[in-house]
């Protein structure tokens, strides 16, 4: 082929650009070369033929040619290997953060809509206690989750016999936890600068009416009628101001009783009247265990910050000295107003419990002792339990149970 | 692509390619050569009347001309449209994509048929459309006339070969003119803007008159049998 003319100086001479030297050497080889110079009127007949091609020729070429471009296109874009590398690294280190924190995030709180939170989950790292009952068999969270489907937090965990201490307290999974809603920060705060004298477990009580207060403490004794009164889960306050800042969570402890309790509670219950007053009859209607008592409770106040939450302190009561008091029935300790109120309940003599009728704007509009109680003792008790204020309620009236555990466990 | 682009504006002057073919098939190569899928089927809708000029030329099959077209169309853009990076803007982008797509179509026909691949595809035509046909089978077919014909081959023969010699005195553009217009079948008027002729029918007679002299020097043929030899049509 190199004996003939180019194909480009062929073209510059059939459109005339070409000039001097290099177009009388392309005419000298046409005018000896057959071969040439057909070419040169074929291209001159080609370019005057005006032929026009058939649209189907078009359609396949197009169809053709981007099939064979996309391959092509890829080539170009295609990135060196190193840099390859590099990108494919930053991928999987991407995913593996995303993962990281998503799992990081749920290991501390649960997303908002969830229906636990993850330190529910994590049972083992939060220990909580409960006791034996009178007659010392062992009270585990499997009896009291059987009949208490939704009634607290932990209620999702799988119930586990639990072993039993020497001093009668067993470690159950931890029944509540919380955190609050940030329109009660300022009480949080307050509750959190006391000095948790009592055995109680801080919360608010959401802010809705409507809505059935959070259970903060799990109660066993009364899981047989969880149903009745279902309660809601504390799960609100970490959807309404998990996202809000610092807020308090706390762990708290649990107690437990045994159906046998409730036989012996019932039988020292004092019938006074034959017709009952609607609050009597609210308190006649459940029996309270006077023997279950909070003994021991204890409070992680977690700072939550968006989705991840920390420990900020891990509070330990003075289980040696000052009442342990705990608060159930259709209200908790959380629904409580002011509990500082209880601080100051120290005269109680031994274990004792009571039932508070509570009126549905949070007010206690009846207080039955149950068991035996001195004369002041009673009066005493009557008085500061009529001063407490609970959150209200679209409930019309609701039952408060509260025992006082009759001595520090050690 | 760009360095044949710069080569192309050095030997043209970079106004002279911009005056000449604007500067539209340059960015459009340029575009195609980076892989841009809209740019080559732009270039395919806009220059596929030149490659298809180029195919009608040497095949009439429907299905091969298809064969052709995207053989010239594969080979156009294999290796990143190598051809197409290697174009150097001196002469129209058609009328080099003209060439090629000539020259890829006889290579592809070749291939399947054989370098005289014309001579070797059968062709079925009627017996009554060829007329002239019918006419040279007749006289094959008589001994007089088959005689008569021989005799006419062989002057003919001895013709052409004088012709040649006569045209070997002339210069080359002479000569390529004659060529083109007698041989080839170009118009003079075409022939005389590729040439460069001012007054190409003037040159054409005049290369036509010093053919006849130098025929007429030569004592193997009267003037009759020379007026004869130049007897032709020639395209205006």
């Amino acid at each position: 082929m190199s004996d003939h003319i180019a194909g480009e100086d062929l073209a510059a001479y059939v459109d005339g650009t070409l000039k001097g030297e290099a177009k009388a050497g392309v005419e000298a080889h046409l005018s000896r070369c057959p071969e040439c110079l057909e070419a040169l009127a074929d291209i001159v007949g080609i370019r005057d033929s005006r032929v026009k091609i058939p649209d189907e020729f078009l359609r396949k070429a197009l169809e053709v040619s981007g099939e064979g471009i996309r391959g092509e296109k890829e080539e170009p874009a295609r990135l060196a290997f190193p840099m390859r590398l590099v990108l494919g690294a930053a991928a999987v280190l991407l995913v593996v953060v995303v993962l990281g924190h998503f799992f990081l995030a749920r290991g501390r709180v649960a997303a908002p809509g969830s229906k636990r939170t993850e330190l529910a989950d994590s049972q083992p790292a939060a220990p909580a206690y409960s006791r034996h009952d009178d007659a010392g068999k062992e009270i585990t969270s499997a009896e009291a989750g059987k009949a208490k489907p939704a009634a607290a937090v932990g209620s999702a965990s799988a119930p586990q016999a639990l072993k039993v201490p020497e001093e009668g307290i067993v470690q159950v999974p931890a029944e509540a936890t919380r955190t609050a809603a940030p329109a009660d920060l300022d009480t949080q705060k307050k509750v959190r600068e006391d000095s948790f004298a009592a055995a109680r477990l801080r919360g608010t009580a959401p802010a809705k009416e409507a809505a059935p207060a959070p259970a903060v403490m799990k109660e066993e004794v009364l899981a047989d009628e969880a149903a009745a009164a279902p309660r809601q889960e504390q799960e609100a306050g970490v959807k309404e101001g998990g996202a809000q800042g610092v807020v308090g969570g706390v762990l708290g402890g649990v107690k437990t009783a045994s159906e046998k309790d409730k036989a012996n509670v019932l039988k020292l219950e004092e019938p006074r009247r034959k017709v009952q007053a609607p609050e009597e009859k609210l308190l006649a209607r459940r029996a309270p265990s006077a023997q279950d008592a909070a003994r021991n409770a204890f409070q992680i106040v977690l700072a939550v910050s968006g989705r991840a939450a920390a420990p900020l302190s891990l509070h330990m009561p003075d289980l040696s000295s000052g009442p342990r008091i705990r608060v159930a029935g259709d209200v908790s300790l959380a629904d409580l107003r002011n509990p500082g109120l209880l601080d100051g309940w120290s005269w109680f003599p031994g274990g004792a419990a009571m039932e508070l009728a509570v009126a549905s704007d949070g007010s206690v509009s009846a207080v039955k002792l149950v068991g035996q109680w001195e004369q002041r003792a009673a009066a005493t008790a009557r008085t500061e339990a009529g001063r407490l204020l609970f959150s209200a309620s679209s409930t019309r009236s609701r039952r408060a149970v509260l025992t006082v555990s009759e001595a520090p466990p050690n | 692509m760009d360095r044949e682009l710069d080569r192309g504006c050095r030997q043209l002057g970079i106004i002279g390619v911009m005056k000449r073919f604007g500067n539209s098939d340059a960015r459009m190569l340029q575009e195609i050569c980076a892989g841009d899928i809209r740019a080559w089927q732009k270039f395919i809708l806009q220059y596929s009347n030149f490659i298809y000029g180029a195919i009608v030329r040497y095949t009439d099959d429907y299905d091969e001309k298809m064969a052709v077209y995207l053989h010239i169309l594969e080979k156009l853009r294999e290796n990143r449209h190598e051809r197409l990076r290697h174009f150097a803007f001196r002469s129209k982008l058609s009328t080099w994509l003209t060439v090629v797509s000539r020259r890829l179509a006889l290579d592809f026909l070749r291939s399947r048929y054989g370098r005289d691949f014309a001579l070797k595809k059968i062709r079925v035509v009627s017996i009554d459309a060829e007329p002239e046909t019918m006419r040279m089978l007749a006289e094959t077919m008589d001994p007089e006339k088959k005689l008569a014909a021989a005799e006419r081959q062989e002057w003919r023969r001895r013709l052409e070969r004088g012709l040649h010699l006569a045209m070997d005195k002339l210069d080359d553009r002479e000569r390529l003119a004659v060529q083109m217009i007698y041989f080839r079948g170009m118009r003079i008027r075409e022939v005389g803007r590729l040439l460069g002729l001012p007054a190409a029918y003037k040159f054409v007679a005049r290369t036509l008159k010093k053919i006849r002299t130098e025929m007429e020097s030569s004592p193997r043929f009267n003037r009759a049998e020379i007026a004869d030899a130049l007897e032709g049509e020639a395209h205006e």
